[in-house]
């Protein structure tokens, strides 16, 4: 009782040192992954980003938005420098001049929601329809004439571009630098769509309820092709990362799809548990029979029929058994997927089972049965106090195994449609159309269970073993 | 019955197996109370077969056992009542592993003789006290030597109280300086006048304690008698080869 405790410890830190190590392996990479991908290869000149963000600034304005159009015809820019930054970045600092749209818009504000007001109600009173576009035909004339006589504004502000593996540097127009380049231009364009009065005639005119109003003034300063989301320079590892942690997501969490799994693996334990409990009753019945007739020569019929039982069973394939229980001798009568499922892995396992015993039986030394019937006791009672105790040890871990067996068997019982942990994957599989992430998980299920099972009777048996000395 | 109080009468009997072999060829024997009666001879003679016959552990081909006057042969008599009344000590002990000694000695008397736990319990310990085994009535059998195991052997077929004790080579699976404490407990035995059939190679035993030596040579009794006739005037030229072999 020294040395083991010890030994114990130490396979225990040797094991643990080993899981951190994959652990410490597996971060390695992803480290060293991020080390490698950190700085860009590509290559980007003042010229260059003078050019995207000409290009860039020029295909913003909608069609037909004339203030937008002439915001941006009047900016000039100049790259002064580009720095490459950190994390796969460029940064572009860029000398701008451009009209001053939030000096106008602030100048003229009230005057804007007037005329829109004036122009609204005329409609009205024409009994014609106001939109959002006839404001916007209505204002837009005015507010350019209003941007004409602004002054124009400069200064300096950075432009960020990424690498994300293109060919080129993508360039992130972020809110702030177009706010920046085009004289307060989204600053303006956030007031107007936040702006709920406005005073007329001394009065304060809500519009709170009006988006007709704001859409309009809006669209004289239109703008598309303008995303404002930080473009994705992670890796391909780390976009792998990424999408296994969405798919996850998707499979499992999305609508508690998880519960599938849940509610298959105890189906999958139930099937098992009670299949096994037929089994072992089945196969104890007719491991008895077939050694009363051994020994006996009695129960000659039984022992035809329970041989038969047996090489029948050990003879086909567990589905094709599955198949014929339920759809043809069971289906017919009108009996459930779940006790065909069950009958029949009982079956199953029962020609297995009654194997195990007769061989654990046979291998009690005769010796043991001569020296109880040399005391007087019968064949039963024989078995009972002496055989059967000593071929119990022998049996068990078989019999373990044969559990372990079977509970992966059941996996076939989804061919019938029971809802058993691999139709909880399957289904799982149909709903997201992947296939990695539910497949996975129900291998792991059931190897996680298969494992805790063997460790199990592993203890068992050297129990068992031990309780012999 | 005749006179002198026969218990184990034996006539024509014959063990055939498929085949051709005749492990036994019309054996007849008697057997009074109080006897001490050793067979020998060589393997494959029938020696042990005809021990073996006598509690049915064999079953012969034809022939008649009669048991204290009941024919074993009847298929109406109960086998496992006369069993009872007749102990068998084997080659291999085949002492029940997963019992302790003493549970191997009380379980035939208290599930078949109906005693308490006590009764039997105390029976056996007064019988491993006889054996001077009294201190490894909480062992396992595997932790016992052979010796030890074979004298749990006999006391366990003592526990039931037989009538006769039949001994199919007791010492045959021991080591040498084991043989010696297992024939002290038969001699102790033979002395309070316990009925004895012993299949054995022990020629000295044999001597020593024999009331009867029988000598059987292919499957038939060849020559019996006192351990003097027997040993020092063999008639026979069997037994006088035989003898020569093994003294």
């Amino acid at each position: 009782m020294k040395q083991p405790l010890p030994q114990k410890k130490k396979r225990l830190i040797i094991n643990l040192s080993l899981v951190g190590i994959c652990i410490l392996l597996v971060a390695g990479v992803f480290v060293a992954d991020a080390i490698a991908n950190r700085q860009s290869d590509l290559e980007l000149t003042p010229e260059q980003a003078q050019t995207y963000i000409e290009q860039t600034l020029a295909s913003l304005p909608t069609a037909g938005a004339e203030c937008s159009v002439y915001t941006v015809e009047n900016t000039t820019i100049q790259v002064l420098s580009v720095q490459p930054g950190a994390a796969r970045e460029f940064v572009a600092r860029v000398k701008y001049t451009t009209p001053d749209v939030r000096g106008m818009y602030e100048a003229h504000k009230n005057d804007l929601f007037v005329s829109v007001m004036e122009y609204a109600q005329k409609r009205q009173e024409q009994g014609k329809k106001v939109n959002a576009t006839g404001i916007q035909i209505h204002v837009e004339g005015y507010v350019k004439s209003l941007l004409e006589a602004q002054e124009y504004v400069s200064g300096e502000v950075d432009v960020y571009f990424y690498d994300t593996r293109a060919e080129q540097p993508v360039m992130y127009l972020s809110d702030e630098a177009i706010d920046a380049l085009l004289g307060g231009y989204v600053t303006v364009k956030d007031d107007i769509k936040n702006t709920m009065s406005f005073t007329m005639n001394g009065e304060t005119v809500s519009i709170e309820n009006d988006n007709t109003f704001r859409n309009g003034i809006n669209q004289c300063f239109g703008m598309s092709n303008y995303d404002s989301e930080i473009p994705d320079t992670s890796s391909p590892l780390q976009q792998k990362f990424n999408d296994l942690g969405d798919e996850f997501y998707r499979n499992f969490i999305e609508k508690n799809r998880w519960l599938y799994l849940v509610e298959g693996l105890g189906n999958t334990l139930a099937i098992t548990a009670l299949a096994l409990l037929l089994g072992i009753v089945l196969g104890v019945v007719t491991a008895l029979i077939r050694i009363v007739h051994d020994k006996t020569d009695k129960l000659y019929y039984l022992d035809k029929v329970a041989g038969l039982y047996i090489s029948a069973i050990r003879g086909t394939p567990v589905m094709v058994q599955l198949l014929i229980i339920y759809f043809v001798l069971l289906l017919p009568v009108g009996i459930e997927k779940f006790p065909a499922a069950v009958l029949c892995f009982g079956l199953n396992s029962g020609a297995y089972v009654s194997e195990i015993i007769r061989g654990g039986i046979m291998s009690i030394d005769q010796g043991q049965t001569e020296a109880g019937r040399s005391l007087g006791f019968g064949f039963w009672p024989t078995m009972w106090h002496i055989v059967i105790p000593q071929a119990f040890k022998v049996v068990l871990p078989s019999l373990c195994n044969e559990f372990i067996t079977l509970l992966k068997e059941t996996s076939v019982a989804f061919y019938i449609g029971v809802a058993d942990l691999t139709r909880g994957g399957i289904k799982i599989r149909s709903q997201t159309y992947s296939n990695f992430m539910p497949l996975l998980a129900v291998a792991l299920i059931y190897f996680v269970l298969v494992l805790g099972l063997t460790k199990l009777v592993g203890m068992l048996e050297r129990r068992l073993r031990k309780s012999e000395r | 019955m005749n006179g002198n109080d026969t218990i184990i009468s034996v006539r024509g009997l014959a063990k055939h197996y498929d085949g051709g072999v005749h492990a036994l060829d019309g054996v007849d024997m008697d057997v009074s109370r109080g006897e001490v009666v050793v067979i020998i001879g060589p393997s494959g003679s029938g020696k042990s077969t005809l021990l073996r016959s006598l509690n049915l552990l064999e079953t012969p081909t034809s022939g008649q056992i009669l048991v204290g006057g009941v024919d074993l042969m009847d298929r109406k008599t109960n086998i496992n009542l006369h069993r009872q009344k007749m102990g068998m000590v084997f080659q291999h002990f085949n002492l029940f592993p997963h019992m302790t000694v003493l549970k191997n000695m009380t379980l035939a008397p208290r599930k078949l003789l109906k005693k308490s736990r006590a009764q039997a319990e105390e029976k056996a310990m007064e019988l491993l006290q006889t054996v001077g085994l009294a201190d490894r009535a909480e062992a396992y059998p595997s932790q016992l030597s052979g010796g030890q195991k074979q004298r749990i052997a006999i006391v366990r077929a003592l526990c039931m109280e037989p009538d006769v004790m039949l001994f199919d080579e007791p010492t045959s699976a021991l080591d040498p300086e084991m043989v010696g404490e297992v024939l002290e407990v038969m001699k102790d035995l033979a002395r309070k006048g316990m009925t004895m059939l012993v299949v054995t190679h022990e020629m000295g035993f044999a001597r020593e304690v024999a009331t009867r030596v029988v000598f059987m040579d292919g499957g038939v009794i060849v020559e019996q008698g006192t351990p003097a006739e027997i040993f020092d005037a063999p008639k026979s030229d069997r037994l006088k080869n035989f003898l020569a072999k093994v003294l």
